[in-house]
């Protein structure tokens, strides 16, 4: 399973949130300034309106109006009831009293009003060239913000198809049918996408061809000798026909043998919770094992693990050491983290290493020299391990899980 | 005698088995084709059937249904297919017991017998009545009836394929003490017989019934 911080939906997750929290700083920082900058432009405007009166105080009525209107000031008999009053920040409304201005802004629908106080009069201008708001930030917030979405929704549903592939590899890897539907992305993720589920799928009709090939050549094998241990009971017992029967039994074994390694390979494992006094308890049964020629030292563990191949290990390392054993019983001692089979013999001939290889065998005869290479392949499949050790006269060969 | 119906497409085989298994006074009749073995049954009485899986036109699998369906013959099943998945089936769908190539010959010996046994001194429980069949005779409710070599005979094929409908023909090839020239009349009367020794009420048969134009029926 992917750790949360590995996966790159969280990263894509945690790029997102950055960046609208950046997003949303950035808006406020501007909302801010152009808040800043409206109170500068409404003082400079109330200076503005106040020296343009004081230069027209002589030019008749009209003319004053015109100039006025040019100047983007327009008077208005009286205030409407909802306008409201604007308050300067502090540093404003000190520049407008330093410079001997009494001035009140309001606000309306319409925009901005100033209403001078002149010798006891209040006179109410509206501005007619500012005063629009400005939504440029605003709208410049939510155009981000839908590309940021936009973005952030189109990568996801991108790299949706690597999770619905994880899935699909795991389920693959677990030996289950593949259900996988072709990608109409034409990105790269897509891409990967598709050719691995081609990849998956070409391994998979591998699989079941030769699943096909082997069913066909054990069926090919067996009834042959099936006909030739048939053929060795109808003849009259001889020296030869008891060689012969050995060596249909021999061949037997050896086919036995490789399906089980060829199963091991092309079958998935099929792990679960068993009790590993099960699995030795049949295993001693395949081996037609007698009670008194084996110890079983173990309570009632559960291990996970599938149970035909755990069982086909076990049966190899016993038999081994049955085989092997100077004295008896044979130990086996087992717990949830390890079991250890221990027999009486002398030292192996080769390292163990090589002993492990397949056809590699102790005998002269009789030993096929795979069984312990079955043991290390099964321990393989399952990332357990198999060791081995020679003490004081004893082998042991232990499984770890 | 013991008779088995072998089913097996390897003519070798079927022929080295029948060499075999006549060693232990068992017959086999062999057929390749499963159509032809199927068609036997309601012709001949087999004591048991041995059937191969690997088979032309029809998968054994499918062989071992129709066979349970028609009769509660025992089957051996041995094939050279031994995967889990055939063994399940096989036994699922009927088959009392399998058995995968290459096997040791004396064990298929031993496992027929075996289950011959089984099949064979087992009660056979009806509707109403416990009937036993014993080398010696047949017991009902525990009492022995007092039969004849035919009526023995003729009521333990009958128990054999109870629930089947089984003609004239069948009886007349299937019960040694019938002969073929024996008129269909005289079926009828050892019929006639074993109800009167079986049927709490012979007039009113309940446990063998006459199925007209087709022939007797004993009730599962």
């Amino acid at each position: 399973m992917i750790s949360r911080h590995h996966s790159v939906f969280f990263k894509l997750h945690a790029f997102f949130f950055l960046a609208l929290i950046i997003l949303t700083l950035l808006f406020t920082s501007a909302l801010s300034e152009q808040e800043h900058q409206r109170f500068r432009l409404l003082t400079h405007r109330s200076m503005e309106l106040s020296q343009t009166l004081e230069m027209l105080k002589n030019h008749s009525c009209d003319n004053q109006n015109r100039l006025l209107a040019r100047a983007g000031f327009q008077e208005i008999p009286h205030l409407d009831s909802k306008a409201k009053h604007v308050t300067l920040p502090a540093p404003m409304e000190q520049k407008l009293q330093s410079n001997q201005l009494h001035v009140q802004i309001y606000q309306d629908n319409e925009g901005f009003i100033y209403a001078l106080i002149r010798n006891h009069c209040t006179m109410f201008y509206r501005d007619t060239a500012e005063g629009a708001t400005y939504y440029f930030v605003w709208m410049l917030f939510f155009t981000l913000f839908g590309g940021l979405v936009s973005m952030y929704v189109l990568l996801w549903r991108n790299l949706l198809p690597l999770k619905q592939l994880f899935n699909q590899i795991q389920l693959y890897g677990e030996g289950k049918e593949l259900t996988i539907s072709p990608n109409n992305g034409k990105d790269e993720i897509a891409l990967i996408s598709n050719a691995l589920s081609n990849a998956l799928e070409k391994q998979h009709r591998l699989k079941t061809s030769r699943e096909l090939f082997l069913r066909n050549m054990m069926h090919e094998l067996k009834t042959p000798i099936t006909k030739g241990k048939l053929i060795v009971e109808l003849e009259t017992p001889s020296p030869n026909i008891t060689l012969l029967g050995k060596l249909f039994s021999r061949m037997e074994n050896l086919i036995h043998q490789m399906a089980q390694i060829e199963k091991m390979h092309a079958f998935a494992l099929n792990p679960k919770k068993v009790k590993l006094r099960t699995l030795l308890n049949t295993a001693m049964d395949n081996l037609l094992l007698e009670d008194q020629k084996v110890s079983l030292l173990g309570g009632e563990e559960l291990i996970n693990a599938d149970p035909s191949l755990l069982t086909s290990a076990l049966q190899n390392l016993i038999d081994n050491a049955y085989r092997h054993a100077t004295t008896f019983p044979i130990e086996i001692t087992y717990s949830s983290k390890k079991i250890c089979i221990t027999n009486s013999g002398e030292p192996l001939k080769r390292p163990v290493e090589e002993a492990l290889q397949a056809f590699v065998t102790e005998r002269g005869e009789g030993g096929l020299g795979l069984g312990l290479y079955i043991a290390q392949s099964v321990c393989e499949l399952h990332n357990f391990h198999l060791n081995y050790t020679y003490e004081a006269g004893n082998h042991t060969f232990c499984i770890e899980f | 005698m013991i008779k088995i119906l072998l089913i097996e497409d390897d003519i070798e085989i079927a022929d080295l088995l029948t060499q075999y298994l006549s060693r232990y006074q068992m017959e086999v009749i062999s057929y390749t084709h499963p159509k032809s073995a199927l068609n036997s049954l309601s012709i001949e009485s087999y004591d048991l059937v041995l059937l191969d899986l690997t088979l032309p036109d029809m998968d054994g699998l499918d062989v071992c249904k129709i066979l349970r369906e028609r009769s509660s013959i025992p089957i051996i099943i041995s094939s050279a297919r031994s995967d889990l998945g055939d063994k399940v089936i096989a036994l699922e769908l009927g088959a009392d017991d399998y058995l995968p190539k290459p096997y040791e010959p004396r064990e298929l010996v031993a496992r027929i017998q075996s289950l011959l046994r089984r099949v064979n001194g087992k009660t056979l429980q009806t509707s109403t009545e416990t009937f036993r069949v014993e080398e010696n005779g047949i017991l009902k409710e525990g009492e022995l009836l007092p039969l004849t070599r035919a009526e023995f005979e003729l009521l333990s094929l009958l128990l054999k394929h109870r629930g089947q409908i089984i003609s004239r023909d069948f009886i007349a090839n299937n019960v040694e003490s019938i002969q073929w020239e024996s008129s269909e009349r005289s079926i009828d009367v050892l019929i006639s017989r074993i109800r009167q020794k079986i049927e709490s009420n012979p007039k009113h048969p309940t446990l063998i019934r006459s199925i007209r134009g087709m022939g007797y029926q004993f009730i599962k």
